[in-house]
């Protein structure tokens, strides 16, 4: 029980973590980020006495079936059922729920005897169905630790609480109880709408869930499933606490570009040998730029008041390792409207002399992903 | 697509291995027996058997179920269940000394147990009491 208790507080530390860490507040429309999940694989009981059966007679089916959504990119929720065997064992001294003496007291009759083959020692399998809804806490460790090799693949830790329901079969009554569930699973990403995956979970639930009473304070499942992740279209987050002026900039700012082949046409034409000046970093998934960096700013004022002529252009990035592209290239037209905004109103530079525009993650300035999430301000003349 | 072409076929695999690898294991199953006392006039002796059924049999028992006595594959006694004890009473000569022993049917399982040699026959001989009957250590004919 404690580590059970130990499990949870650590789980939860884990979510508090990832919210106080994400200071930008999301807004997750009610219809983004949905997906469903199917998956089938198998399991073992571990309650008493189910040791003595072989390894492969331990072995039951499972199928599952989930919907749920992720409120941030490391946060998400989910409502999982799955259900169908549990292989499990007996001697003929146990107690059952369904030989109820009186309130709790029970006898050793259990009515699954008169439906299962009995062995010549008086033991005998005891073939459970049940099923099991439980609604979990999910953690993308991938993107809370900013590891995301290549898109691919995510690990995502899960905990929740759960009703399960051991369904009358072969003589057991149904038995109702709670299920503690935890899981851990590994995501490959295949496109943009499908994952495949591997869950490891296991299932929690009091002495009595499967009708027969040993004096254990839980028993509980492990399960191994294969599943495919189907994610709807609408995928992304957005900010909303955008500044009325920032949101008008950003739209205007996607307006013109077009795309990028296009700047650089447009740049050559018109511009000779553009220098970058200064690079404005940010966190992931945010667009006001780390503290700090002042001196950044100074120099692009300095050049510009030094060289009357000059006009910069900010050019917004976001890494390519998280994110969509089509989010990645809102994000970083914030970026660059965000810096755009702070050189106009801290430092009074002409909006006439600053050009902002968002590159996306399509174009990645720097080898190394993290120093992609910036702002690059690229002195032209006028 | 083509990466899902592949992984779902090998997902199906998988699936049908871990559900399909388990077979049961069998016992040998017997059909109802009929004994009966072998009629021998020489047969005048008697030794008396009060024996109880092991605890993982016992609690399967039901109307069907036979316990008898034999020696050398002769049935010499039939058992009488009276509150839960079987009483049997075994025939044979006054100067027999043959090994006796008992086999158990039953009829919920279709199993067949046996207790060989378990006691050796002995003229008013006593083999478990009312108060202190012998838990016979019967084992399964698998074979």
């Amino acid at each position: 029980m404690k580590s059970l208790l130990m499990a949870g507080v650590i789980l939860f530390s884990a979510v508090a973590l990832a919210s106080a860490q994400d200071n930008v507040k999301k807004e997750n429309t009610f219809l983004n980020n949905w997906y469903v999940e199917a998956g089938a694989g198998a399991q073992a009981l571990f309650s008493t006495d189910a040791t003595r059966l072989s390894p492969k007679d331990r072995i039951s089916s499972s199928f599952s079936v989930a919907g749920g959504k992720w409120i941030t990119p490391y946060l998400g929720f989910r409502l999982k059922v799955e259900g169908y065997a549990y292989r499990a064992y007996s001697e003929v001294d146990g107690l059952y729920l369904d030989d109820a003496v009186m309130f709790w007291v029970w006898g050793n009759n259990d009515p699954h005897r008169l439906n299962v083959r009995i062995m010549p020692d008086g033991s005998y399998n005891r073939n459970l169905r049940y099923i099991n809804t439980h609604a979990d806490v999910q953690l993308s460790l991938f993107n809370m630790l900013d590891l995301k090799p290549k898109e691919k693949w995510d690990v995502i830790m899960s905990a929740g609480i759960g009703y399960n329901r051991l369904i009358a079969f072969k003589g057991n009554s149904g038995v109702n109880s709670i299920s503690t569930n935890f899981g851990v699973m590994a995501k490959y990403r295949l496109n943009s709408y499908l994952d495949i995956n591997m869950e490891v979970g296991t299932a929690l639930m009091p002495d009595q869930f499967d009708g027969r009473v040993t004096g254990k304070m839980y028993e509980n499942n492990l399960a191994v499933t294969l599943g495919v992740s189907y994610k709807f279209k609408r995928r992304g987050y957005k900010s909303n606490n955008v500044p009325i002026e920032v949101v008008r900039e950003v739209e205007k700012v996607i307006r013109d570009t077009v795309n990028t082949v296009k700047r650089v046409v447009v740049e050559k034409k018109v511009f000779n040998e553009p220098f970058a000046l200064s690079t404005i970093s940010f966190r992931i998934n945010q667009y006001n730029p780390i503290l700090g960096q002042q001196i950044a700013f100074e120099n692009i004022v300095k050049y510009l008041n030094a060289n009357p002529n000059a006009v910069v252009r900010l050019d917004g990035y976001a890494d390519s390792e998280t994110g969509t592209p089509e989010y990645n290239l809102a994000l970083s037209t914030k970026r660059a409207a965000t810096v755009r905004s702070i050189l106009i109103n801290d430092y009074g530079i002409e909006s006439s002399r600053i050009q902002a525009q968002g590159i996306g993650s399509n174009s990645q300035p720097y080898s190394e992903n993290k120093f992609n999430r910036a702002v690059v301000a690229t002195m032209l003349e006028k | 697509m083509k990466k899902l072409r592949f992984i779902l076929p090998l997902f199906a695999l998988c699936v049908l291995f871990l559900t399909g690898c388990k077979k049961e294991e069998t016992f040998k199953t017997f059909t109802q027996p009929y004994w009966h006392e072998e009629f021998n006039a020489e047969y005048t002796a008697t030794m008396t058997a009060v024996v109880t059924l092991p605890q993982e049999i016992g609690t399967y028992v039901q109307e069907g179920d036979e316990l008898a006595a034999f020696i050398n594959g002769e049935c010499r006694g039939v058992a009488k269940n009276i509150d839960g004890l079987n009483y049997i009473m075994i025939k044979g000569m006054p100067d027999e000394n043959e090994m006796v022993t008992f086999k158990y049917y039953s009829a919920r399982n279709m199993y067949m147990y046996q207790c060989v040699n378990c006691t050796a026959f002995e003229n008013d001989g006593i083999y478990g009491t009312a108060d202190s009957p012998i838990v016979l250590p019967l084992v399964v004919i698998n074979e």
